[in-house]
């Protein structure tokens, strides 16, 4: 693959799926340096694995695949192996929202952080999981991303969802 | 809440914040990054092989010109240091983690990667240090005899100076070794079990 394509498609991907990216950053990160660091990681490992996208996968699963493996697998007490980047590469700003449902929306960002520190708190191979089926992906894909069959995805998904609804007691109630 | 109402929420996530990237820039800081990553671990091996290799060289030099066969032992043990890890070097390489890969390909790799490592580090002392050491002891112990020929009280300076740096060797290979198991104990048995446990839970059902 020419150095131009590589490019091309790394910069395609970065406006599609840095915030795909990001959720996973913040799903295994608490500390604002913690998370540039990680979304560094994983950057690096997308540009380096596009010459090996064959588009036999969907790009989402591709994504998600080298997301998740790199924050499974990042280790803290290593992450100086790297030298940073030179410039700050996260700039994350709450969209303005109109007053009427402010409330709503500080409420959401409330429950939101709640469910983060919940996943955080879950064994790593739980949340990813719990991570995928929030957005929204199927047993098809979850299962291409982790690599377990779909029944297991079931199995699992079903046992992260009860861990996760204990950890967010009063907060999720139908389990 | 409902999981439903939830999911709902968490959909919504991405119209609540904007990532400001500049993808130019970013690209850049990418392309440099690794390329400086690439740059240190080609310079960290070359270091590592080259100096062996200079040493094998030297000490061969020293052993033909002065005649101290010990030198050659030296040499010989400088020849396996680079060896050793040329060799190492190449079989990891084709086992290095595909980040593309499944969850589950990609940690078995992680994980083979992490006990290849705490094996150099627990073995340390077979293939890094007692090498050299043997060399260095013999060496010591040669030149003992060597300059004890003149008379032991004549050359009881010169041997306490060997003797004492013989035994610094020694000291100090114990400290590297001493190191590198704390290194297995603190961080690489941890981020084993880590590893472990992951793997462990993703497959549970699946066995």
């Amino acid at each position: 693959m020419q150095i131009e394509t590589q490019r091309k498609i790394f910069k395609q991907w970065l406006n599609d799926y840095s915030k795909l990216i990001f959720k996973v950053v913040r799903a295994y990160t608490i500390s604002s340096q913690d998370q540039e660091d990680l979304f560094q990681e994983i950057l690096i490992h997308i540009y380096s694995a596009i010459p090996c996208f064959r588009g036999e996968a969907k790009e989402t699963t591709w994504i998600y695949r080298i997301s998740l493996n790199t924050a499974l697998t990042w280790n803290r007490n290593e992450k100086r192996k790297r030298k940073r980047f030179k410039t700050d590469i996260l700039d994350v700003q709450e969209v303005a929202t109109a007053k009427s449902d402010s409330d709503d929306s500080l409420q959401n960002e409330q429950i939101l952080n709640q469910v983060y520190d919940a996943i955080r708190q879950l064994p790593k191979s739980d949340s990813s999981i719990i991570l995928l089926y929030l957005d929204g992906l199927g047993y098809d894909e979850i299962s291409a991303i982790i690599g377990i069959s779909k029944t297991n995805v079931g199995v699992r998904l079903n046992r992260a969802k009860k861990k996760l609804a204990q950890l967010l007691k009063g907060l999720i109630d139908d389990f | 809440m409902t999981f439903n109402e939830l999911h709902k929420n968490w959909q919504s996530q991405p119209k609540k914040f904007t990532l400001t990237i500049d993808s130019d820039l970013l690209l850049k800081e990418v392309e440099r990054n690794r390329k400086d990553f690439v740059s240190s671990i080609f310079w960290r091996d070359f270091m590592e092989v080259g100096v062996s290799i200079i040493m094998f060289f030297f000490f061969i030099y020293i052993g033909l010109t002065e005649k101290i066969w010990p030198m050659f032992l030296l040499a010989l043990s400088c020849l396996w240091l680079a060896s050793f890890m040329i060799t190492d070097r190449l079989m990891q390489k084709t086992r290095e983690p595909k980040f593309a890969k499944i969850l589950t390909d990609c940690i078995q790799t992680s994980l083979y990667q992490v006990n290849h490592q705490i094996w150099l580090l627990k073995n340390v002392i077979w293939w890094y240090l007692l090498p050299p050491g043997v060399g260095i002891a013999v060496f010591m112990i040669y030149m003992v005899f060597e300059v004890s020929k003149v008379g032991v009280s004549r050359s009881i300076g010169w041997i306490s100076f060997l003797l004492g740096y013989l035994i610094f060797c020694f000291f100090l290979d114990w400290g590297i070794y001493l190191l590198n198991q704390r290194a297995v104990r603190k961080e690489l048995f941890p981020r084993k079990e880590e590893l472990e446990e992951i793997l462990k839970s993703l497959k549970s059902n699946d066995a």
